[in-house]
C-alpha cells in the first residue's frame, strides 16, 4: 500500500520490493498514487483510492472514504501481509489492525525527515509489526527525528533496478532515439507544484538553448495532472522506469527526492541536484551530501547562472568521468531484496507461508 | 427543468434531443441499470461530499453541487478524452452538478487534467487473475455502491460500452438526472 506523495518514491520503492518476492507470495497493491497502473507492466494486480490531495476534501471526509476503502480492499482480497510505505500511517490503518488483527502491518518508513517533522507520526511506528527504513546515501546528513530511533531495520538504498538492469549508454541512445552527436539533457524535476516545476524546466532549456547540438529531454512524471507545456527545443520523455535509460544521457538535472537521488547514483549520471521544499523530505540536505561526495552538483535554486556552470562542469570529460567513478565506489547496493525478505521472514515466523 | 428542455440549452441540443429520443427508446437495459445503480444511494438528506468540482467551476458554493456518479466501463481508444470533454461542455452549460468518473481503464488524465475526480473498478479479466472465484458484476455493483454511499453522490449513470456512439444516450440520460441550473453556482 502506497500513499501518493508528490513523486514516484513510494510506489517505487514498493515495487522494488515485490518485484523481488518469493514464489510464497503474491503481491497485490493498492495505491493512493496516480500512477499505480505502472504495476501492471510488472504482472501486478492493483486497486486505487484517490488522495486527499487530490479530491480536495477535508481531513475527516478523506479518512472516512479511505478507512471504507481500506476495509472494502480487505475483505475482497484477503491479504495476509499489508506493507505501507508512506509518511504518514493513516487513521485508517489504525482501524483496519483493530478490525482484521490478524493481518501482518509493515511500515516502510523513509528517512531524511526534515528536523523538527513529524514527530508525531513516529508515535504511529506502534501499530506497526515491523517498521522498515530503506537506506539513504545521505544517511550522514540525516538531522530528522529518525535518526537514533532503534524501532526501524534499516536495509541499503532501494531502488526499481539493480546495475544489471541498466541499458548502456549506446543502446539506452538507441532505444530512446536519441543520436550520438548530441549532447542530450535530461530535465526531470518530480511531479511537484507545476508552476514551479515549468519555469525550472524554461530556464534550464533556455539555458541549453545556446549550446549548439544541445537538447533537453523532459521527463513527465504520470503523477502531475498537466503535461509538460509544449516547447519545440524540448523532447518529452515518458518511460518508466527511467534509470534504465540514464546511461542516454550526459548530464541530468534532476529534483533530490529519494527515488531520483539514489537512481542518479546507482546509474552514475553526471547530475545537478535541485533540492524542493517539501514538508518532510530533506531534499536540501541530500542534495548538499551529493555536492560534498562528489557525486554530482547541488544547486540552490535554479538560476541562469547556477544551471550553466554546473553543465560546463559535468559535461567536461575529466569531470564526468570522475563523478561516474565516484558513484560507483561510493554504491552500496540495492536494498529491495532485503526489505522483502524481512516481510518474508515475517510472515514465515507468524506461520502465514512456509 | 426536464431533461429535454436542458439538452435544448446545450450546443447542438436539438439533435441531441432527436437521438436522444432514438437511443432511449432502445436503452430499456441501460435505463433498468440507471434505476438500478441509483436505488443504491443511502446518502440522501445528507450534503455531499466536498470534492473537486472541476477546473472551471473553483468557486466555494460549487462544492456543494449535487455528484453525479458516471460509469464508464470498457472505453474504447480516446473515448475517456471525448467522454470527460462532453462532460465538462454540459457542466458548463449547466453550473448545476459535479461528475465523478468510474472507470475500468488505466486513463486517468483526461478526467484529472480537467479538475475531476475518479474512481476506479477492475476489469473482469483483472479481476479473475487476483480474485478467480468473484462475480465481476457484484464486485463493480458493490464498488458503485460503496462510491455513490461514501461521496453521497445524487445519481448514477452508466456508460454502456460501444463508445462514441453512445454520447448522445449518456448525456441524454445524464440530463434526464441532473438538476436545473444552480443559481448560487458562479463560473470562476
Amino acid at each position: 500500500m502506497t500513499s501518493n506523495g508528490t513523486g514516484m518514491g513510494h510506489l517505487t520503492r514498493m515495487l522494488a520490493m515485490a518485484t523481488r518476492s518469493s514464489a510464497a507470495v503474491e503481491p497485490f497493491f493498492f495505491s493512493m498514487s496516480s500512477a499505480v497502473p505502472v504495476v501492471a507492466k510488472f504482472g501486478f494486480g492493483w486497486e486505487y483510492c484517490p488522495s486527499r490531495e487530490e479530491i480536495d476534501v477535508d481531513a475527516d471526509e478523506w479518512n472516512a472514504l479511505f478507512d471504507d476503502r481500506l476495509t472494502e480492499v480487505i475483505e475482497r482480497y484477503r491479504p495476509k501481509a499489508l506493507v505501507f510505505d508512506g509518511v504518514v500511517p493513516y487513521n485508517g490503518l489504525r482501524s483496519a489492525r483493530k478490525r482484521f488483527p490478524d493481518l501482518v502491518y509493515v511500515w516502510s518508513r523513509r528517512p531524511m525527515w526534515r528536523r523538527g517533522t513529524g514527530r508525531r507520526w513516529l508515535r504511529r511506528s506502534s501499530w506497526f509489526d515491523l517498521v522498515i527504513e530503506p537506506g539513504e546515501f545521505a544517511a550522514a546528513a540525516d538531522q530528522g527525528p529518525t535518526v537514533g530511533r532503534a524501532d526501524a531495520v534499516r536495509v541499503r538504498p532501494i531502488t526499481l533496478l539493480d546495475r544489471a538492469d541498466l541499458l548502456e549508454h549506446g543502446p539506452a541512445r538507441t532505444e530512446l532515439g536519441i543520436d550520438e552527436s548530441v549532447k542530450a539533457v535530461l530535465v526531470t524535476l518530480g511531479g511537484g507544484n507545476l508552476n514551479d516545476i515549468t519555469s525550472d524546466l524554461d530556464l534550464v532549456a533556455d539555458v541549453v538553448r545556446h549550446r549548439p547540438g544541445w537538447q533537453v529531454y523532459a521527463t513527465q512524471a504520470p503523477i502531475t495532472r498537466s503535461g509538460v507545456p509544449a516547447r519545440d527545443d524540448i523532447r518529452s520523455l515518458s518511460v518508466y522506469p527511467l534509470s534504465r535509460y540514464l546511461a542516454a544521457f550526459d548530464v541530468a538535472v534532476v529534483a533530490c527526492g529519494y527515488n531520483a537521488y539514489h537512481e542518479a547514483i546507482l546509474a552514475g549520471t553526471p547530475t545537478i541536484f535541485v533540492p524542493k521544499p517539501k514538508k518532510t523530505d530533506d531534499q536540501h540536505a541530500r542534495a548538499a551530501y551529493a555536492d560534498e561526495r562528489g557525486i554530482g552538483i547541488a544547486v540552490d535554486g535554479v538560476t541562469s547562472e547556477l544551471i550553466g556552470k554546473a553543465l560546463d562542469r559535468l559535461t567536461d570529460p575529466d569531470e564526468a568521468a570522475r563523478v561516474r567513478q565516484q558513484c560507483a565506489d561510493q554504491y552500496s547496493g540495492n536494498g529491495a531484496a532485503e526489505g522483502m525478505a524481512l516481510v518474508e521472514d515475517l510472515l514465515i515466523k507468524r506461520g502465514v507461508v512456509t | 427543468v426536464t431533461g429535454a428542455s436542458l439538452i435544448g440549452r446545450l450546443p447542438g441540443g436539438r439533435v441531441l434531443e432527436r437521438l436522444g429520443v432514438a437511443v432511449r427508446n432502445r436503452s430499456a437495459r441501460a435505463v433498468r441499470e440507471v434505476r438500478s445503480w441509483t436505488s443504491v444511494v443511502t446518502g440522501a438528506g445528507l450534503p455531499p461530499m466536498g470534492i473537486r468540482s472541476g477546473q472551471h467551476l473553483a468557486a466555494a458554493e460549487t462544492r456543494k453541487l449535487p455528484i453525479v456518479v458516471i460509469v464508464a466501463q470498457g472505453l474504447g481508444d480516446g473515448d475517456a478524452e471525448k467522454l470527460a470533454r462532453q462532460i465538462e461542455e454540459m457542466q458548463l452549460s449547466t453550473r448545476s452538478f459535479r461528475p465523478l468518473f468510474v472507470i475500468d481503464s488505466a486513463e486517468f488524465a483526461p478526467f484529472r487534467q480537467r479538475g475531476y475526480v475518479v474512481e476506479r473498478v477492475m476489469p473482469a479479466a483483472e479481476l479473475a487473475a487476483v480474485n478467480p472465484g468473484d462475480d465481476h458484476g457484484e464486485y463493480v455493483r458493490s464498488r458503485i455502491a460503496a462510491i455513490t454511499r461514501i461521496y453521497r453522490a445524487a445519481s448514477v449513470v452508466p456508460f454502456p460500452t460501444g463508445g462514441q456512439s453512445d454520447m448522445p444516450d449518456l448525456l441524454v440520460r445524464l440530463a434526464d438526472v441532473i438538476p436545473a441550473k444552480a443559481p448560487a453556482a458562479r463560473n470562476h
